[in-house]
């Protein structure tokens, strides 16, 4: 196992990452958090972490998918696999393409996301990457 | 037969008046006489009319030329029938020409004079016929074109739009509402695409065609509009279809108020299932030891969870409150109610939480206060102040401090509650009395709340005809001032 796996939890709902940050460190996970988009972005440039997993709905309803964008736009963060989560209901119009460009995300998962499943998800992602999980 | 018939008979010779009254009599005719044209006319007048005049031509004061022409005048179908001495064609083209139905010359037989008689009783007959099938015809035509006046300043007045094509797909009608729905100029009749609302003309078509009466209904984008369209054939009795008739009602206030209510729908569920969310992952994580154990940790997730489910509760109880005051179910009990008193209850018993968080909490009541006293819900206003203060505690940081303050404001009472907590932005400001509006950022994410408390705070305080505003500054606080019609102001002193 790798014991030097670093994931960063973005929400803006504190007990949501709470309850994930235990799950990802019961699986030797180390964990970073961030609140909102603009610490969230810090955090993934800095903390070069091996995974994100980003909430859709923050402060904005697209707070999400702008950090997305904007991880993905960005030299130092562009290779870290991203997971989505969502809340789909209809005042946020759920769409994989908010502005007619697809979003290049690697999982969009709908909210509630059981944390085992999100830590599987995670894994599974990170073992497919070429040049990781040796 | 029904009455007898009447005739006048106006001769200035007295023998042939009573000669040719007993001819008439005896033939079961009411005979009147007249000696010359003007007494005739008089009793014409007085009679109210005779079935037959018989009239000679020559006679003192009115002649028979003359009388025809005055009886003309007052009723134009009065029958004449000239008796002359002077028997020649002029004479007697003459009257004719005046309007006399005929003539007969002296000396005449009974016979004759029976015979020219009753042709001018048939004529007499044909001509009320005529007269009166003449004058329904007219009243039917006046009939018609009121009804129509009527129909046309109805559908005029209707404030739907209505729009009437016949078999052929033309417009034949169109109401005033609908010009103004579907400005168009075009004289009637006029294809019904000319509208240029393809989905309109199709509906209409469509039940123009239908064999079944079809009735269809539809809604419809016209501009910034929706209009529900209902389409009807237009059929005989018998059956056969002569048009349709589609009615255009505006809908748009309606259609906005769903997209609302759909809106809080979604939103009340957001709001529902994010903090369930939580409180099952949370439960379900201790529970399966996923994450190992760690008792410390399970505690706070479970303190969590209470808080979340807390909220949870408080949420359903705004939203109970909120919907009441909505559909005016919410009524308020006012009594009496001194707002410093109800101030220091809710500052007591918000002192432990504050204590615990490390915020102080002081209150300063200007005692004896004027206005202290208001007619109000007691409940309300505790409820109000309760939110107030409780989230001046919740946003402010370990070290700040909460005052609340109680004070004359004219004819108001006034409770501000000042803290030095993280304050808001403008934009935010702006929003805080929103439906479910939160201020989101790193220092608010774990500050539990629905969204619905201060909305439902200024909900109250409008019912109590008073006003709620709001000072920020981000880093430095908030003021949250209410002000509240005393007694005096109530009553209208």
């Amino acid at each position: 196992m790798n014991t030097e796996r670093k994931v960063l939890l973005i929400d803006d709902d504190a007990d949501l990452v709470a309850i994930n940050e235990a799950v990802f460190a019961a699986r030797g996970f180390t964990v970073d958090k961030a609140y909102n988009g603009k610490v969230g972005f810090e955090r993934a440039r800095d903390g070069k972490p091996d995974a994100i997993v980003l909430d859709v709905m923050m402060s904005t309803n697209s707070e999400g998918f702008d950090l997305a964008r904007r991880l993905r736009g960005d030299d130092a963060t562009r290779g870290i696999p991203l997971v989505m989560v969502t809340s789909v209901n209809s005042t946020v119009p759920f769409t994989y393409e908010p502005d007619g460009v697809f979003l290049p995300v690697d999982r969009f998962l709908e909210k509630p996301v059981p944390p085992e499943t999100l830590v599987h998800e995670v894994e599974r992602i990170l073992a497919s990457l070429p040049g990781t999980g040796s | 037969m029904g009455e007898p018939q009447r005739i006048l008979v106006v001769d200035d010779e007295v023998g042939m008046r009573e000669g040719c009254r007993r001819i008439l009599a005896a033939e079961g005719f009411v005979v009147e006489t007249a000696a010359d044209g003007r007494a005739a006319l008089e009793h014409f007048q007085a009679a109210g009319g005779f079935d037959v005049v018989i009239s000679d031509l020559k006679m003192p004061r009115m002649g028979g030329m003359d009388l025809i022409e005055a009886l003309h005048a007052i009723d134009e179908d009065a029958l004449l029938l000239v008796i002359t001495a002077y028997a020649t064609i002029d004479t007697a083209v003459d009257a004719t020409k005046r309007g006399a139905y005929g003539y007969i010359p002296k000396p005449f037989t009974p016979d004759e004079l029976l015979l020219h008689v009753r042709n001018g009783l048939e004529k007499r007959a044909l001509r009320l016929e005529a007269r009166q099938l003449r004058e329904e015809r007219e009243r039917r035509l006046l009939e018609v074109a009121f009804e129509r006046s009527k129909s046309t300043t109805i559908l005029n007045c209707m404030t739907d739009g209505v729009l009437v094509i016949n078999r052929h797909g033309q417009i034949v009608l169109r109401n005033q509402a609908l010009s103004r729905i579907l400005p168009d100029g075009m004289p009637l009749p006029t294809p019904v695409e000319t509208l240029g609302i393809p989905e309109l003309s199709d509906l209409v078509l469509e039940v123009v065609r239908s064999e079944d009466a079809l009735i269809a209904s539809k809604e419809l984008a016209i501009g910034p509009c929706t209009y529900m369209v209902n389409a009807a054939p237009v059929r005989e009795p018998v059956g056969e279809t002569l048009g349709a008739v589609a009615v255009l009602r505006d809908i748009t206030a309606l259609k906005k108020l769903e997209v609302a209510k759909s809106m809080f729908v979604s939103m009340v569920a957001h709001e529902l299932k994010s903090p369930l969310a939580t409180i099952e992952s949370s439960l379900g994580l201790i529970l399966s030891g996923a994450a190992g154990n760690d008792a410390e940790r399970d505690r706070h997730l479970m303190n969590r969870a209470l808080l979340r489910a807390t909220t949870l509760r408080t949420l359903v109880g705004d939203l109970l409150n909120l919907t009441a005051i909505e559909t005016g179910n919410f009524t308020l009990k006012r009594t009496r109610t001194d707002v410093c008193r109800v101030v220091r209850e809710v500052v007591d018993g918000l002192a432990d939480k504050a204590a615990e968080k490390g915020v102080s909490l002081a209150l300063a009541c200007d005692e004896p206060l004027a206005a202290s006293e208001i007619l109000a819900d007691t409940n309300a206003i505790h409820s109000v102040i309760t939110n107030l203060i409780d989230n001046a505690i919740k946003y402010t940081p370990k070290g700040g401090h909460v005052s609340v303050r109680v004070d004359d404001a004219g004819a108001y009472a006034r409770v501000s509650v000042q803290d030095d907590g993280i304050g808001m932005t403008a934009a935010e400001r702006d929003r805080v009395f929103d439906e479910f509006y939160r201020v989101k950022n790193e220092q608010t994410a774990a500050i539990p709340g629905t969204g619905l408390g201060l909305t439902l705070v200024r909900r109250l305080v409008e019912m109590h005809q008073g006003r709620i505003d709001v000072d920020s500054t981000p880093g430095r606080g908030s003021t949250f001032r209410v002000r509240l019609p005393t007694t005096a102001y109530a009553q209208g002193a």
